[in-house]
């Protein structure tokens, strides 16, 4: 079994927290100066992303490496949505690349890179 | 009907809640009720399919002016975004986790006149109700909802395993044509309208749209008749699939779906629509192959690197790859065999039998389910050539549903 090493899951989801509170700090003061869109879209831009994170962050046993790193990936791609509002959409959309990149670390790159890369990551 | 006229901090509370609050209930279902991981899957699928349908049924009602949206926020084709993704959950797996031993139609019905009949007309400026509004909820239950929690119920029991099929292609369809080109035109730009171009074009992009349509939908039918399973690889096939139009391309919904894009790129103009069949591929590259490694690879050892070798992943051989040599059993008696005899008889992966039967009969050792009449000679005619097996594939793709939703009916009547 693989899985993320700890200190990079706790340092992401420290990540999480504080871009989720940015993200509610900014909600609450638009609204207080009359703009509805922010608290409108909090649910589904910040929650929902925080939700699927957590998800990802407590699934500690991937049967591969691979499987590690598509994790390690759909949380990065996650923390990029919360953190960057105007380009959620587009990142949403791109979601499978994450997974290309992985394929392509996998199958293309040096051994030497992936196990340098593998041995911060994984453990 | 009841007035509510809401402060609008209750509205905008409402808006939260009809979001968190299917999610918080599915949460609490999944662990108060230790769903099984095959509930869970069922759950998820009722959740896609009700987006997909729940995303076109409300667009269809927006346009047929049934209701409309307020709210400039998260809109996507003038529907809330967050909305649609509540209503799916609700409707989908929180509804099925929360009833699972009820009938879908009697956890519908108090709903619809329940809630949706009392106030929905009250829940400005969430929604503005228009004329015939009920008509439309009906309509969204009888399409996007009930369906959803039948899907969610046959894929935990395993049964229905035809309709699942048929479910599951409508809402791949839905996510396809409808929900991705519409995200994408609300990230880049680009509209709908399609009635402002010349009916020719229109004409001419959906006959091209429905024959790349095929080549997905009738691959779809494919892994339910011959692998027993669903195209998705949570409630895989028990088989591995090298019939049909796999015998051509390995890849064959990917090919379907990155065509459509392509299509509907050319007809609404947009080259971003068009842009997303380069997804499709990279999908391949980094999903897809991924799946073929660690889940494909194991169940099928011996079989699938053969099959992965000879097989295209994108682009269709013109001959198929046949592992096995399949017979066609026909009639002498009759003029219409003995020239479909004719037409096959040089092809080295079918043996042509003769028999006194008149109802001709294909089967395939690689095969489970065996075709009869003008299917059999339908199955026979895919081991021509591509465009053979693009034809033949459009008449089973028909003409088994038919017969068996006739048979079904003739089953129910005596």
């Amino acid at each position: 079994m693989h899985r993320t090493k700890l200190s990079v899951v706790f340092g992401m989801v420290a990540l999480a927290a504080i871009l989720s509170a940015w993200r509610g700090y900014l909600a609450v003061s638009d609204l207080i100066d009359g703009d509805q869109t922010a608290f409108l879209t909090f649910p589904l831009s910040v929650i929902l992303p925080v939700m699927v994170f957590s998800f990802l962050a407590t699934r500690r046993r991937m049967a591969s490496e691979e499987g590690a790193l598509m994790q390690f990936g759909a949380m990065v791609q996650i923390l990029l949505i919360i953190a960057l509002p105007s380009f959620a959409i587009y990142l949403a959309l791109g979601f499978p690349v994450v997974f290309l990149c992985v394929e392509l670390f996998e199958t293309r790159l040096p051994s030497a890179i992936k196990i340098a890369v593998k041995s911060r990551l994984i453990a | 009907m009841i007035d509510l006229s809401l402060p609008l901090l209750w509205m905008l509370a409402l808006r939260w809640l009809l979001l968190l609050g299917p999610v918080c209930l599915v949460l609490a279902m999944v662990r108060g009720r230790r769903l099984s991981q095959r509930a869970q899957i069922a759950g998820l699928f009722a959740f896609l399919y009700g987006v997909a349908m729940v995303f076109v049924t409300h667009s269809f009602a927006v346009w047929m002016g049934w209701w409309h949206y307020g709210w400039d926020a998260l809109m996507v084709n003038a529907l809330p975004a967050d909305i649609i993704l509540g209503g799916a959950i609700l409707f989908g797996p929180g509804l099925y986790f929360s009833f699972p031993n009820t009938r879908p139609l009697m956890i519908c019905l108090p709903i619809i006149l329940g809630l949706h009949g009392t106030i929905f007309s009250s829940l400005e400026p969430l929604v503005f109700a228009g004329p015939h509004w009920f008509l439309g909820v009906l309509f969204v239950f009888a399409t996007a909802h009930l369906p959803a929690i039948y899907l969610a119920k046959w894929t935990e029991a395993g049964t229905h395993l035809p309709y699942r099929c048929a479910l599951l292609a409508i809402m791949t369809g839905g996510m396809i044509f409808a929900v991705l080109p519409s995200l994408i035109m609300q990230a880049m730009g680009g509209t709908w309208d399609i009635v402002t171009k010349p009916v020719w074009v229109i004409c001419l992009a959906g006959f091209v749209l429905s024959m790349a349509s095929v080549i997905g939908v009738s691959a779809n039918q494919t892994l339910c008749l011959q692998g027993g399973g669903t195209p998705i690889p949570l409630d895989p096939t028990k088989r591995l699939v090298t019939t049909g139009l796999y015998a051509y391309v390995s890849n064959p919904m990917q090919l379907s779906a990155a065509l459509g894009w392509i299509i509907l790129g050319l007809l609404l103009q947009n080259i971003w629509i068009m842009a997303a069949s380069l997804m499709a591929w990279v999908f391949v590259q980094g999903m897809v192959r991924w799946h073929h490694r660690h889940d494909l690879l194991k169940r099928f050892p011996t079989g699938w690197p053969e099959y992965k070798k000879n097989v295209p992943e994108w682009i269709p051989r013109w001959r198929p790859w046949t592992h096995a040599t399949a017979t066609l059993t026909l009639s002498r008696e009759t003029r219409r065999h003995q020239w479909v005899a004719s037409k096959l008889v040089a092809r080295d992966s079918i043996d042509i039998m003769w028999s006194d039967d008149r109802t001709a009969r294909y089967q395939n050792p690689d095969n489970v389910y065996d075709f009869n009449g003008s299917c059999a000679v339908a199955a026979a005619f895919v081991h021509v050539n591509f465009a053979y097996a693009l034809l033949a594939q459009t008449w089973i793709l028909l003409a088994v549903p038919s017969g068996f939703l006739t048979s079904q009916l003739l089953r129910k009547k005596t």
